[in-house]
């Protein structure tokens, strides 16, 4: 297995693709710092949300950025060589998805970490309210967990359909479908007590960091850039616990729906 | 008793109605050079693939080294398996060197460093620096292919089509190579349309069509078989055909417009003695059997192709 995640490691540090998402990663957080210091707003804590927001981080390049990745062990062929090597399709499967794992996330820590480093230098970190630690790290945790579901559905669906487009396509339409279940089932039941709001929280994987509200996912995820910031500090435990629990389950499926369609599936 | 790498047994793989490989019993011995011969879409390398755990099959096992295809350790057998099936798969985006240590590292070879050089060396691409694969002529992508296949220090080798492509010099290159590395011991199933090129490094065949392996022979044991033979061209050669037996000839084939008959033969006499019985014969050819005509003869012609 430390072999397979080595190899892999070792292919996307050298993909083109990679180096120049993380240069733009880079470009944009400067372009970020740059425009916020310009109107005067620049500080950790503003950063911190803009940058944990899907529309002022890379949003939809990442599983698109992970579909090209995996899709490329098909059609190159590589990923013949590791079985024939010996190695088993589970072990292969993880091995892609936690290369996944540590593309999505080198990205979003570079981009964070810079975004939020040099703005708290510059116009210091600007707590909002008591009980900062624990929103900060709260929606820290979302946003780690709802990428960490991105990285399972785009390995899932890059793994399976090997093909560039139908799995970039069928990614995002399984985004807007996951947001709006809760909604076509509260109109089918019509149940007053349960409201769409609180289902989502259990069934869409990205509505925590989607910033409360009412609407599907993907359109959040798109383009929600503001964010009612006063809200956000009366998280329930329920809420937090949802927030986790709801992408990481969902990851789960994936994964393991995943791992055991290719270990039953020939390899062309 | 022969030592076999590879043992099938009633190995079956159906795509949806379409059986592309039928029951296939295959033995692979021990340090040959294992021609595998068939026609487009026969199953040649649906088998390999069956082999290096590609595919799965829908019926029947397979023993690589005497482990069973559904025994745990069958992994670890792998590791001194190699293969090129379809095409080489390499990184195009990568150079040499680099294709090479992203290899070594899934093979978990550490002293890649030492590594590297040498299987470049050895394949004659150690002059081409940052030069990514996707700009190699296919023969250099096939010797690149080949030098991944060798990192591991393979027993066994598949190699699927490993010619094409490849111009003369690379075809004799190619040839040489897999001579000197089955003379350390390296086993080779190769598959290849150019049969002339099979002859001349092949110490076993597995002749197979649609699907099914129709004979298993050696290059020794062939040899004999592809004896001197006389083809007599007739518009009737059902009719010559019997005559024929009742000439006291008892090795003989019909085809679609010709008769071949392995016995020994005196064209005059023959002649003679068919014209005497009314048939009329166009042409006689007197020639000795290579691989492509005994796998048309074990298949009936190429009618059949």
């Amino acid at each position: 297995m430390f072999n397979i995640i080595r190899a892999s490691l070792f292919k996307l540090f050298k993909d083109w693709t990679f180096r120049i998402t993380m240069i733009v990663g880079l470009g944009l957080a400067g372009l970020l710092i740059g425009i916020n210091a310009g109107i005067g707003q620049l500080n950790g804590h503003s950063m911190f949300l803009a940058g944990v927001s899907p529309s002022q981080n890379f949003g939809l390049t990442v599983p698109i950025n992970l579909v090209v990745f995996t899709v490329s062990e098909f059609t190159f062929g590589t990923i013949r060589n590791k079985i024939i090597a010996g190695h088993s399709k589970f072990k292969i499967y993880t091995g892609l998805f936690l290369t996944g794992l540590v593309f999505t996330f080198s990205l979003m820590i570079v981009y964070l970490g810079l975004l939020v480093g040099i703005s708290s230098a510059i116009g210091g970190f600007n707590a909002a309210a008591i009980g900062e630690g624990r929103f900060i790290g709260s929606y820290l945790a979302y946003f780690l967990a709802a990428y960490v579901f991105v990285t399972s559905l785009s390995v899932f669906f890059g793994a399976l359909m090997r093909n560039i487009g139908g799995s970039i396509s069928i990614s995002v339409v399984t985004l807007v479908l996951l947001g709006m279940i809760p909604l076509i089932i509260t109109l089918a039941t019509a149940q007053a007590d349960f409201t769409p709001e609180n289902m989502q929280m259990w069934i869409n994987p990205l509505y925590m960091i989607g910033f409360y509200s009412n609407s599907a996912s993907i359109f959040n995820f798109l383009s929600k850039a503001g964010a009612d910031v006063s809200k956000l500090y009366y998280q329930t435990t329920l809420m937090i616990i949802a927030g986790l629990l709801t992408p990481l389950y969902w990851s789960a499926i994936f994964f393991l729906g995943g791992a055991f369609i290719f270990s039953h599936r020939d390899i062309k | 008793m022969e030592n076999y790498v590879i043992e099938t047994q009633g190995l079956t793989k159906k795509y949806g109605d379409k059986l592309a490989v039928n029951g296939v019993n295959m033995h692979v011995p021990q340090g040959s050079v294992y021609g595998f011969v068939g026609e487009n879409g026969s199953g040649k390398t649906t088998i390999m693939r069956l082999l290096m755990g590609l595919a799965i099959p829908t019926n029947g096992r397979y023993a690589l080294f005497g482990t069973d295809s559904k025994d745990r350790k069958i992994q670890e057998v792998r590791h001194h398996i190699s293969a090129i099936v379809e095409a080489p798969s390499l990184v195009p985006s990568l150079s040499a060197y680099d294709n090479l240590k992203y290899a070594c590292l899934y093979y978990g070879i550490t002293n890649y460093k030492e590594v590297i050089p040498e299987a470049l060396k050895n394949v004659g691409l150690e002059n081409t620096g940052k030069k990514a694969a996707k700009n190699f002529s296919l023969g250099m992508r096939q010797r690149l292919g080949i030098a991944v296949l060798l990192l591991n220090n393979p027993t066994l080798m598949l190699l699927d089509e490993p010619m094409n492509g490849l111009d003369p010099s690379g075809v004799a290159e190619l040839r040489n190579l897999i001579i000197d590395l089955n003379k350390k011991g390296i086993t080779f199933i190769i598959s290849s349309h150019i049969l002339s090129e099979l002859e001349k490094v092949a110490t076993h065949y597995g002749f197979i069509s649609h699907g099914k392996l129709i004979k298993e022979i050696s290059a020794s044991d062939l040899a004999l078989e592809c004896q001197k033979y006389t083809d007599l061209k007739s518009n009737d050669p059902v009719t010559l055909e019997k005559e024929l037996k009742a000439l006291g000839y008892t090795n003989v084939k019909e085809f679609p417009n010709s008769v071949r008959i392995y016995d020994d033969v005196k064209p005059l006499e023959l002649l003679k003695a068919l014209d005497k019985k009314g048939i009329e014969i166009n042409d006689v050819k007197t020639s000795e059997m290579n691989v492509e005509d005994y796998y048309l003869s074990l298949i009936g012609g190429e009618k059949n192709v």
